[in-house]
């Protein structure tokens, strides 16, 4: 099985990183999907099937958290895991995004360890296809 | 103020992001010190300030490369440099934060945005007594600068 997986960040350098990442973990992706800030974000989710969201906080035209809240009201989107990938993680902010829904917090600079950890929680296991990504971070 | 934590932060993430040299003291970067990267950005909450970076040209260059997996000398790397410097510029400022401030705390980071020589010298020279922190580091052999002003500084802070 592959996983439909969309990046959110306004950073062409993250997305990148991330998008690596998840080559090197071995996740089966099927289609990856990018996307500037929570606005794309969230067309992008209503025109595609989406099996885990990794999103930002601080973008452009619309914020992470205003993209779960947006998600939340939406019964299609509701459903959709979303892990936080962010810089910025204060606890006041971390607890109103878990209400909203968020699956997991990854604190940049990240270990791609951590990623593969978040990506098993979430979509549980998958065929080893990738590289070996214990030694580097991001 | 922040020196130490500014300086702590950056080299880490140069390192672990970017998976940089860092050192103590300049290697042999003197001639593409001419030309830097320059980002800055803002940040508001319980205080409210600013950040800048000023990386040489070959540091910035081999950041975005290594971040990119890109050939060093490639276009794609001198085009995407300012991208890798205003993101490892975000994460200082999302890990400097917290340890100033505690874990509480909200802050709005803002995007970080290419500045000129002069901009980053007005920052330098035109904060009020107190509110500027500076760090140093080398990467790869590169002097590379920190600037970071808090408005009222630490007493605004609160620490």
């Amino acid at each position: 099985m592959a996983f439909n997986i969309l990046i959110v960040d306004d950073s062409h350098v993250t997305r990148s990183m991330i998008a690596r990442t998840i080559k090197m973990a071995g996740v089966p992706v099927g289609e990856l999907h990018n996307a500037e800030n929570g606005q794309e974000a969230l067309d992008v989710m209503r025109a595609n099937w989406i099996d885990l969201a990794l999103a930002d906080i601080n973008m452009p035209v619309m914020d992470g958290l205003e993209m779960l809240e947006n998600m939340n009201r939406d019964a299609e989107l509701r459903n959709v895991p979303v892990v936080i990938v962010s810089t910025e993680g204060s606890e006041t902010k971390l607890e109103k995004m878990r209400e909203l829904g968020m699956r997991a917090f990854v604190k940049k600079p990240f270990m791609p360890e951590r990623i593969r950890e978040v990506m098993r929680d979430i979509l549980g296991e998958w065929e080893e296809g990738g590289e070996d990504v214990s030694s580097d971070s991001f | 103020m922040y020196h130490r934590i500014l300086s702590e932060h950056a080299k880490k993430i140069f390192e672990d992001a970017a998976f940089t040299f860092v050192d103590a003291a300049e290697g042999a970067c003197a001639a593409d010190s001419v030309s830097a990267i320059i980002m800055r950005l803002e940040f508001s909450g319980p205080f409210r300030g600013e950040l800048a970076i000023r990386a040489p040209e070959k540091a910035a260059r081999t950041a975005a490369a290594n971040m990119l997996a890109l050939d060093e000398d490639s276009e794609d790397a001198g085009l995407r440099a300012p991208d890798a410097i205003g993101e490892i510029l975000n994460m200082i400022c999302g890990n400097a934060l917290p340890e100033i401030a505690g874990t509480a705390p909200e802050f709005k980071i803002g995007a970080p945005e290419r500045i000129s020589e002069a901009d980053f010298s007005n920052i330098a020279e035109g904060a009020p007594d107190g509110e500027l922190s500076e760090a140093k580091i080398f990467v790869e052999g590169c002097e590379t600068v920190i600037l970071m002003r808090v408005e009222g500084g630490a007493g605004a802070a609160g620490k």
